[in-house]
Parts: structure tokens; C-alpha cells; sequence
């Protein structure tokens, strides 16, 4: 794009051919109100609030006027003031706008523009429509009274999770939000992820377990990031009285969008386990609560006269205190292993069988969305990572094309060009894809031959041939593989089938913080005296509870109560995701700051401090 | 009673007389006010139901019945300057939201076989009847200023004093305007 100059109120400014009025003007400090507008999203020119003055005295809107030649601006006319103002009132008007008790009073950017201009009374009369408040859902709420039809959420839903399940239903003062075609929210095809109350400027989606505990103004807020998945997003936690109101996404560059999925945004509000606040002893049936001292001292006996301890530490701690647990596990002679570090070491193991260089796995993610072709195995992600989910809705909205193979439903069915469904194992279908790759469709055509191949195992050769001829192409395709594969000839079929293509992979595993990868880690015994079982804020799941019930001794040091507690031993409290401080590494291998949000509610002042202290050697 | 000093007088319509707390809440100012003004009709501090001539007249709540429509129109004819305290008298207010049903409707939901199988819409002469719809003061009766918040602050009560004492009709600014 090529520079020009906008007069803007009689001044130059710098600015960039093609670029809208408005982007200038903003980035050039000079102020002009916007409803609708959002700075993540496309500009619909709804709300008329940006109208500026053209050369000619031309009325436009800013947020869709392109600069051009010899263009001069006013932005703040007195005919400009009284149109906004007519407008604003005019918003006001068409809906039912109750701001006293209003769960956005004094949160409100309609509320904010309102007093901007002085409005304190109307000149015309109130349309009192009658509108649905859409509550079905368990905490997100559509208050159509309150919205003021600026289509933000629209096009967040579209434009940022590529979900499209909020749109404009009915016309005229019937004009609402609605949800698929029509349905309640609960039954539709909502993930939950919030987007739409993060962008909407009024009280009009909001969520049940924030309201009225306060407006962002009236909370502290700290910037953090989440650790529920690999994507590492950043947040920024709004607290009052010691309780998470809200949750926003941070991440405000052009692919993210300040997204943020349930995980992260509802999840720690809504969470209701009991916390671990003491180091508690189970022996002989009875409990025994004590203090973090003791608990030190009777970790350290069991550790001490172990012969084979195993040490299990959470994907979802950060970097330093996965380390500090590393090397003081290992000074007790410990095998160690982190949830998730499985997968990553049959890819390594995968990697060198098939002799495939590291460059055929991406380190940016969001390349996705600018693949010709999208190969999802485990569409599952659509759940474990949110984020790329959405990033993959959005590419195949813009023309990629999807094809997805599940063992079960395809997640992505309203988006998938092709969906393949197989019984699993899976591994199958990729191995003959390869065959056909090297050896020509002939290798497939009798039938009867595949059928012997596959074991009983249904794969259609038409699937085989839709694979195939896809990725042939002299085209850029990227193969994405969810983190709940599990069996070794899939994840290796797979990776030949990339190797042989020349695609490229995005390879998942199922913990958030990728530190691990600097680690060495290894298969833990199979009958251990002693498992210490580092399980943090993450959820109990799968390997832990078959590592916990392996253990003779089992120490489990977690923030809330859980299975896994119950079974333990011995139970040592943890640091939640908003009390530790530290760095995670994402997928894409950056490190990412965690912040304090709330002060520790155990005796623990870091989990890294903590297994320092029970390290043998004195420190 | 001094003969120079400005006459006020103030009521409540359908309102919860939360901005006349709030007038209270102006602490100690309302004794400099009451050497400069004279209070004619004010339900919180006297129990004067008609208006004489007045200065300023200021009103809070929404109109909702026909008792309503004549303290505007009687109080409008009696003062110079009216002044509209609170959300309510200003914009409608959180009455106007049974502007959505159709009130005859709401009356029958209201009372009709609500205590037990003889209770009735109330229908007497002494009850004011309601009005089709809840309106804010100005559209009935012309307002001069307007004080909105839910309800306004003392703060914001006592710069309207200060504002009409000084001879101006009070108009607050963005820096000062809150619902």
C-alpha cells in the first residue's frame, strides 16, 4: 500500500492508500465514536456513529470510507455531532434499555456514548418492542432488549471462531439474535467459548455466574496465561473480593482475536471441587492432616526406602516446576514421565524409523489457515484444543478443503468436505493410502484384497481414493493429528503418508506446558513401590489414574479433590493455575509468562520451592 | 418566611421517592439552602398536597395514572422552571417496562382471583385510573432540565440548586452525566 496524506479537521496526517478513514484517524490519535466497529473483526458500517464530512460536505461512515487522493475529512462538525446524536438516540430508542439494573450499568460502550453526548433526554417517543431474553443456556444469556444490532457477536462467531452459530433473525423492530435457525442457545451448535459476550458493547450477552459481581471498572484484573491446553492464550483475569468475575482473551493478533475457548474462560469460574488446603496421611484408614513440614519429612521417608519410584508430573505445571521435579525425582533415582510425553516420544521413535526431518512438522499453528488441504485425524481437538479447532473452521469457511477422519462423530461435520468414519484402529486406511501412493490404485482395486488386509476392519476404497487424490495435488497440506491417538502404526502410517506427500504435520499431545520436550523422559515400572504423582491444577485423567493404581504408595500433590486423592496416600496441596507464577512453552515453542492473580490459599509459596526441599541434597 | 427568597416546590409521582433521599442525602447544604429558598409542597419535609406559584417546580417518577398527568400539568402551570430528578421522570424509568403488555392485562393479572375468588381489578372512584402507557415527564408537560441517574446522586441534586440559584438552568456536562 502506498502512502498518502489524509487532511483530517484541517490537519495532515499520514496514511495508507486503501486503508478506512477510521484506522487512520485512530492510529493518528484522533477520536471518532464507533459502536459496531471492532478492532478483531470486519467493519459493517451498522451502527453510523464514525460518519465523518467528505470533501464535498458528503456525510460517510469512517469504518468503511477508503482513503484516497486528495481527501479531505472534518470529523467533528456540528451537523456531524447532531446526526450521531439522533442516532445514538435513535439505538437508545428501538430497544428497551433499562440501565438501572442492567448487569452492564457502567460497563456499557452504548451507556459510555450516551453520556459522551450528553443525552439527557429524548425527542422521540420510546418502540417498547417486545423481545426474547434467550436464558436456555447455563451461562451464556442473549438479552435481545439490550442489543443494540451492531452484529459484533455475528461476526466474532463467524469471523473469529468460524463457529457461525449466532445470526440476525427476523426483520425491522422483530430483528434478533439468534442461534442456529432459531433454536434455543443450549440446544444449538454453541462451544461455549464466550466470544460473543467478550465483543458485545452492551449488557445484552452475558454470563450467569459473572453478573453482578461487579463491572470490569470496579475490578483489579492481572494478565496471565491459560494453561488448559498447549495454545497457551493469554487472559486477563478481572477479580473482585477475592473471586475470578470474568475472563477475557488477550491475544488480540489477527488470527486469535482475544479468543478463548470454555476451558478457559468459564471453566475456572464455574469449577467447584474442593481445595486440598492441607498435606494429608492415610494410614490404616484413618486421615491425618498436617502441615507442609511434615509432609516434606514423610515424603522424603517414603522416597528414601523406595527401590523403584515413578514420577508422574502434570502437562499443566509450569516449566520451572516441572524442572525442580525432574531433578529432584532423579536424585531419588526416580523414573520419570509427564502426561502427554508419550505421544511425543513414539514421534521421535516414528520420526527416525521412517527418516523424516523435523521440517515437516509446523512450529506455528495458525499456518492452518493457509492450507490448500486439511487432513484431520481425531477430530477431537475440537475439544482438547479449541483454539485450533477454530482455526481450522475458519480455513475451510475460506475455501480449504477438510477432510476428517474419526473413529467416532466427526466434530466438524458442519464444516468437513469429506468426513470418513472408521472403526477403529485407523491405521489401516492411511497404510493403504500409502500403498496406492506407491504402488498405483491397482494395489486397491480387488476388493477381496483389502478385505483380507483389513480384518474385517470397513474402509471403503472410495475413501482411500478421496485421500489420495487430495493430497497428490502440488498443493500446500497440512495433516493434523489430534492428541488422542494412540496406537503407534497410525501415528507411523501417518507420518509416512506426509513424508511421501511432502505435507506437513501439526501433531498433538495432551499436555499444555511443551517444556517437557527438553526433558528426558521415559515408560515408568510397571510394579513401583512409590508413585509421586506431580498432578497440579490439571484434572484427573486417563494415564494418571492407571499410574495411580499401579502404586503400592501412592503420593498425589493436586489443588482440588479428586479421584486420584482419594486413592493417595498420602496428599500434598498445590498451587492453582492462578497462583503459581512461572513460563510455559506453547505448540509453537514460545515461552509464555503465568502471573500471580490471587495470593496462594495453601501453606506453599512455589511447588518449585517445595520439591527443593525435598531434595537430598541441602540446598 | 422571607419574601425574597425562591419558592420550591417538588413532588413524587409513580416513583420510589429515591431521588428525594437522595435530596436529603445533600447533608449540611440543605441548611444554606434553606436560607435561599422556600419550600412550598414537598412530600418528604411537609404535608401540603396543592401547589401555589412557584419558582421551580421539580418532579420525580413516571406518569402511570391520571393523578399523575394533573401534578405535572398542575405543577407546570405553577412554576417557571421545571426540573425532572431521576431516570424515571426523565426517560420513563423501570415503569414504562409494562408499556410491553397491554394494561387493562396487567390489571386483571394483577388482582383478578389473586387473594381469593372474590378479589377484583379495584374499581372506585377515589383510585386514579392508569394511563395506556408510562411516560416520562416531557411527554406530557414541558420539562426545562433534566437530572437523570437512578437515582441521581446528592451531588448532582445539590449542583441543580446551585445551578438555578446562580439563575441557570442546570444542564449536566459528559463529566457529569451518569443513568
Amino acid at each position: 500500500m502506498s502512502e498518502v496524506e489524509l487532511k483530517v479537521n484541517g490537519e495532515k496526517i499520514p496514511a495508507e492508500k486503501g486503508e478506512t478513514v477510521l484506522s487512520a484517524c485512530e492510529r493518528n490519535g484522533i477520536e471518532i465514536p464507533t459502536l459496531c466497529e471492532h478492532d478483531a473483526l470486519e467493519n459493517v458500517m451498522a451502527c453510523r456513529l464514525c460518519v465523518v464530512e467528505v470533501n464535498n460536505g458528503q456525510i460517510e461512515p469512517s469504518c468503511g470510507l477508503k482513503v484516497g487522493e486528495d481527501m479531505e475529512i472534518k470529523t467533528h462538525t456540528e451537523k456531524l455531532e447532531k446526526y450521531r446524536k439522533m442516532n445514538l438516540e435513535l439505538i437508545y430508542l428501538n430497544e428497551n434499555h433499562f440501565c438501572m439494573f442492567c448487569e452492564s450499568d457502567g460497563d456499557c460502550e452504548l451507556q459510555d456514548l450516551m453520556w459522551e453526548h450528553e443525552i439527557d433526554s429524548f425527542n422521540f417517543p420510546r418502540a417498547f418492542p417486545k423481545q426474547e431474553v434467550e436464558a436456555s443456556h447455563d451461562f451464556l444469556v442473549i438479552d435481545n432488549n439490550r442489543c443494540v444490532k451492531c452484529g459484533r457477536c455475528v461476526r466474532a462467531c463467524e469471523e473469529i471462531v468460524g463457529n457461525q452459530t449466532l445470526g440476525f433473525g427476523g426483520r425491522g423492530l422483530d430483528n434478533e439474535i439468534v442461534a442456529d435457525t432459531d433454536v434455543p442457545l443450549a440446544e444449538s451448535s454453541c462451544i461455549e467459548c464466550g466470544m460473543c459476550q467478550q465483543v458485545c458493547p452492551t449488557g445484552a450477552i452475558f454470563n450467569k455466574q459473572s453478573m453482578f459481581k461487579g463491572t470490569t471498572r470496579e475490578c483489579d484484573s492481572t494478565q496471565t496465561t491459560c494453561m488448559k491446553c498447549s495454545m497457551g492464550c493469554g487472559t486477563e483475569v478481572y477479580k473482585r473480593s477475592g473471586n475470578i468475575v470474568e475472563i477475557m482473551g488477550t491475544d488480540l493478533e489477527e488470527e486469535f482475536g482475544g479468543q478463548l475457548c470454555k476451558m478457559g474462560r468459564f471453566d475456572p469460574i464455574i469449577e467447584e471441587n474442593e481445595r486440598i488446603d492441607r498435606v494429608i496421611i492415610r494410614k490404616d484408614g484413618e486421615e491425618i492432616k498436617t502441615d507442609i513440614k511434615e509432609g516434606i519429612e514423610k515424603v522424603k521417608d517414603k522416597l528414601e526406602n523406595a527401590d523403584r519410584i515413578n514420577a508422574l508430573a502434570s502437562g499443566e505445571a509450569t516449566s520451572e516446576d516441572i524442572d525442580a521435579f525432574e531433578k529432584t525425582m532423579r536424585q531419588y533415582d526416580a523414573l520419570f514421565d509427564v502426561v502427554g510425553a508419550e505421544r511425543h516420544r513414539i514421534e521421535g521413535e516414528v520420526m527416525r524409523r521412517v527418516n523424516m526431518i523435523k521440517g515437516h512438522l509446523i512450529d506455528d499453528i495458525s499456518e492452518v489457515m493457509k492450507a490448500d488441504h486439511l487432513l484431520v485425524y481425531d477430530t477431537s481437538i475440537v475439544e482438547t484444543h479449541p483454539i485450533l479447532a477454530s482455526f481450522i473452521r475458519r480455513a475451510a469457511i475460506n475455501g480449504t478443503k477438510l477432510i476428517t477422519v474419526d473413529t467416532g462423530e466427526d466434530k466438524f461435520w458442519r464444516h468437513s468436505d469429506i468426513s470418513i468414519s472408521i472403526e477403529s484402529p485407523n491405521t489401516q486406511l492411511t497404510r493403504l493410502v500409502n500403498e496406492v501412493i506407491k504402488e498405483g490404485v491397482a494395489s486397491i482395486q480387488d476388493l477381496s484384497r483389502v478385505s483380507s488386509i483389513l480384518g474385517g476392519v470397513k474402509v471403503h476404497p472410495e475413501d482411500i481414493m478421496t485421500i489420495v487424490r487430495n493430497l497428490e495435488e502440488d498443493t500446500y497440506d497440512i495433516i493434523v493429528l489430534g492428541s488422542e491417538m494412540p496406537d503407534r502404526w497410525s501415528i507411523r502410517h501417518i507420518f509416512e503418508l506426509a513424508k511421501l506427500e511432502g505435507s506437513y504435520l501439526i501433531s498433538l499431545n495432551k499436555a499444555a506446558n511443551q517444556y517437557f520436550k527438553k526433558l528426558e523422559t521415559e515408560e515408568l515400572y510397571n510394579n513401583p513401590d512409590v508413585t509421586y504423582l506431580y498432578a497440579s491444577d490439571e484434572k484427573a485423567n486417563e494415564k494418571m489414574i492407571e499410574e495411580a493404581e499401579k502404586a503400592d504408595y501412592l503420593i498425589v500433590q493436586a489443588t482440588k479433590k479428586s479421584e486420584l486423592t482419594d486413592m493417595a496416600d498420602l496428599v500434598i496441596p498445590s498451587l492453582t493455575m492462578f497462583e503459581k507464577r512461572g513460563t510455559i512453552e506453547n505448540i509453537d515453542g514460545e515461552e509464555k509468562t503465568l502471573n500471580r492473580v490471587f495470593e496462594p490459599q495453601v501453606e506453599l509459596e512455589s511447588e518449585k520451592n517445595f520439591f527443593e526441599k525435598l531434595s537430598t541434597k541441602e540446598v | 418566611m422571607g419574601d425574597d427568597k425562591i419558592r420550591v416546590a417538588t413532588a413524587c409521582m409513580c416513583g420510589c421517592s429515591g431521588c428525594h433521599m437522595s435530596f436529603l442525602d445533600v447533608d449540611e447544604y440543605i441548611k444554606d439552602l434553606a436560607e435561599e429558598v422556600e419550600f412550598q409542597s414537598s412530600h418528604v419535609i411537609m404535608d401540603i398536597k396543592n401547589f401555589e406559584e412557584v419558582d421551580i417546580g421539580i418532579l420525580e417518577g413516571t406518569i402511570t395514572n391520571e393523578e399523575n398527568v394533573e401534578v405535572a400539568q398542575e405543577l407546570r402551570e405553577n412554576c417557571d422552571i421545571l426540573v425532572a430528578w431521576g431516570d424515571c421522570a426523565c426517560f420513563g424509568g423501570i415503569m414504562t417496562m409494562r408499556n410491553f403488555e397491554d394494561v387493562d392485562d396487567i390489571l386483571e393479572e394483577c388482582y383478578k382471583d389473586k387473594g381469593d375468588e372474590k378479589s377484583e381489578i379495584p374499581d372506585d372512584e377515589s383510585i386514579p385510573s392508569l394511563t395506556k402507557k408510562a411516560k416520562g415527564v416531557d411527554e406530557i408537560v414541558e420539562v426545562d432540565a433534566y437530572i437523570p441517574g437512578c437515582p441521581p446522586s446528592a451531588e448532582l441534586i445539590k449542583y441543580g440548586f446551585e445551578e438555578l440559584l446562580e439563575g441557570r438552568t442546570p444542564k449536566l456536562d459528559k463529566d457529569r452525566l451518569i443513568y
